[in-house]
């Protein structure tokens, strides 16, 4: 008989979970939120650092998805139990599913940029978030629409959301740097005339190629960067934005007017995961996210027999990584039940 | 009752623009009850206003023409990352006030004040150029610093 695996999230991590689970001949039952696979993926424009489009990637994840996997879409989990060895998954609607096996794979959500109010995110119509601006270049692959004029000067703010006491969050959410970047690149592209100035307290161009965009960023895009977190930013009476800030590298206060703002909000955990690891009694860390078995050598498994966690429910992770952490779960799912 | 009571209040009674720039008028007011600190000639010299300039950077205001000229004439410049070997290897700066890196700052955020001064005080020894990792060209930064003050700042 095939062993029963249920993955809960049909996101990148879920959705390549699910391919792998299937393809070593087990029962994969995916549940999704949504009525559309793809999370956060689907959202995005171009893809660091090739910025290559993120609809090939999505094709490779589909390709995985084969009919003899039970794709479950607008899954709103009610209850997760543990009865014996089994898993129980039930949903709003009643539908109810067992497993021996049960992947988390729930995915992070988006930094709420409001909290930060002193930035003025939905309040001025010239202050947007980085999720926006993808959305935008989906669609209209121009961003001075929102302007309403030809953006001169474009701002990027970096850390909204992150390494910061006051909205609770004290992680690096690791990849809006080279979003940032990547962004500041695609403006410039669109809009070669532009000033575009990232205000940063550090940036963390951590893996391969990111320092590359960086340096491709200066050299060849002009684009300025300021070391200082952004105090405030007010609208001036024609819509443009000031911001204030202190450029640390000189030690002096800095003032400047931009036409567009933009933020680069950071992971947050999903406050749906926390429902469903308090039902299966799983370790939270400290910073909201599923804490693994062990940090280094059990990445994947949890305190409790049979759960497994993959992707950025355990904290801010690239494709890349979550694709890489959606197969070791996958393999470490096959040991569990050939035992 | 201590020895010395020193009380300062530093007060901002009022605010104002001046052209575009906003500077505060500041009122220093100063208590000494030590009998042997009564308050000198000095200190009554300075009592009352003054006036303190903004010691803000306003991007806007700012002459970015300086800046333009550098960046065209030696392109490396754009690569900083500002981490300072230059400074810390410099012969000039261990002796003075140069520091190159902060120059480099100040200079592509349009800021030009005292720049003439300062940059009088390097050797052009290379050093700096020699521990970049970035590869900044920074003995022509120099030189073209010194040409640019001339075409901009005569």
């Amino acid at each position: 008989m095939r062993k029963k695996v249920i993955i809960i999230g049909g996101g990148v991590a879920g959705m390549e979970a699910a391919g792998q689970l299937s393809a070593q001949n087990m029962e994969v039952i995916l549940l999704e939120k949504q009525s559309i696979l793809g999370g956060h993926l689907l959202n995005w424009d171009r893809l660091f650092p090739t910025r290559r489009d993120s609809a090939e990637v999505l094709d490779y994840l589909k390709k995985g998805i084969g009919s003899d996997i039970n794709v479950q879409l607008d899954a709103e989990i009610t209850n997760v139990k543990k009865e014996g060895s089994e898993f129980r998954v039930i949903l709003k609607d009643g539908r109810t599913f067992n497993s021996e096996a049960l992947l988390l794979a729930n995915g992070f959500e988006l930094f709420d940029a409001r909290k930060k109010e002193e930035y003025g995110f939905g309040i001025y119509e010239n202050v947007i978030s980085s999720a926006e601006l993808e959305e935008f270049f989906r669609k209209n692959k121009h961003p001075d629409l929102f302007a309403g004029i030809r953006s001169k000067r474009v701002g990027i703010v970096h850390c909204v959301g992150s390494r910061d006491e006051k909205v609770g969050n004290l992680y690096c959410s690791r990849l809006c740097c080279v979003t940032g970047v990547k962004q500041a690149i695609e403006i410039k592209e669109l809009l070669p005339d532009a000033e575009i100035f990232s205000f940063y307290m550090d940036l963390r161009m951590f893996d391969r190629h990111f320092e590359e965009m960086y340096y491709e960023a200066q050299q060849k895009w002009g684009i300025h960067f300021i070391r200082g977190r952004l105090s405030e930013a007010s609208e001036n009476p024609d819509q443009t934005i000031l911001v204030k800030v202190e450029d640390t590298l000189t030690g002096l206060p800095l003032k400047m007017t931009v036409d567009l703002l933009i933020l680069l909000v950071g992971f947050i955990p999903r406050p749906e995961t926390r429902g469903i690891a308090s039902q299966l009694n799983l370790n939270i860390g400290s910073d909201g996210f599923l804490s693994p078995e062990d940090v280094h050598t059990g990445a994947n498994s949890s305190n409790v027999p049979g759960v497994f966690l993959c992707g950025t429910l355990k904290g801010p992770g690239s494709i890349e990584n979550t694709i890489a952490d959606a197969r070791a779960a996958a393999l470490q799912i096959a040991c569990y039940l050939s035992v | 009752m201590p020895a010395l009571l020193r009380c300062r209040l530093r007060v901002i009674l009022v605010y104002k623009a001046i052209g575009n720039r906003i500077s505060f008028l500041t009122f220093d007011f100063r208590l000494r009850t030590n009998h042997q600190s009564l308050i000198t000639n000095h200190q009554l010299k300075t009592f009352g206003y003054t006036i303190n300039s903004d010691r803000q950077i306003d991007y806007d205001l700012n002459n970015k023409m300086f800046r333009d000229y550098l960046v065209q004439s030696e392109p490396t410049i754009l690569r900083c990352i500002a981490c300072g070997s230059c400074t810390a290897t410099c012969s000039a700066g261990h002796f003075t006030s140069f520091n190159i890196r902060r120059i480099h700052t100040l200079l592509v955020r349009g800021e030009t004040k005292g720049i003439r001064k300062e940059i009088e005080k390097c050797m052009l020894c290379g050093k700096c150029q020699l521990v970049c990792p970035r590869g900044v060209n920074l003995r022509n930064c120099i030189l073209e610093i010194h040409h640019s003050l001339e075409k901009f700042e005569k």
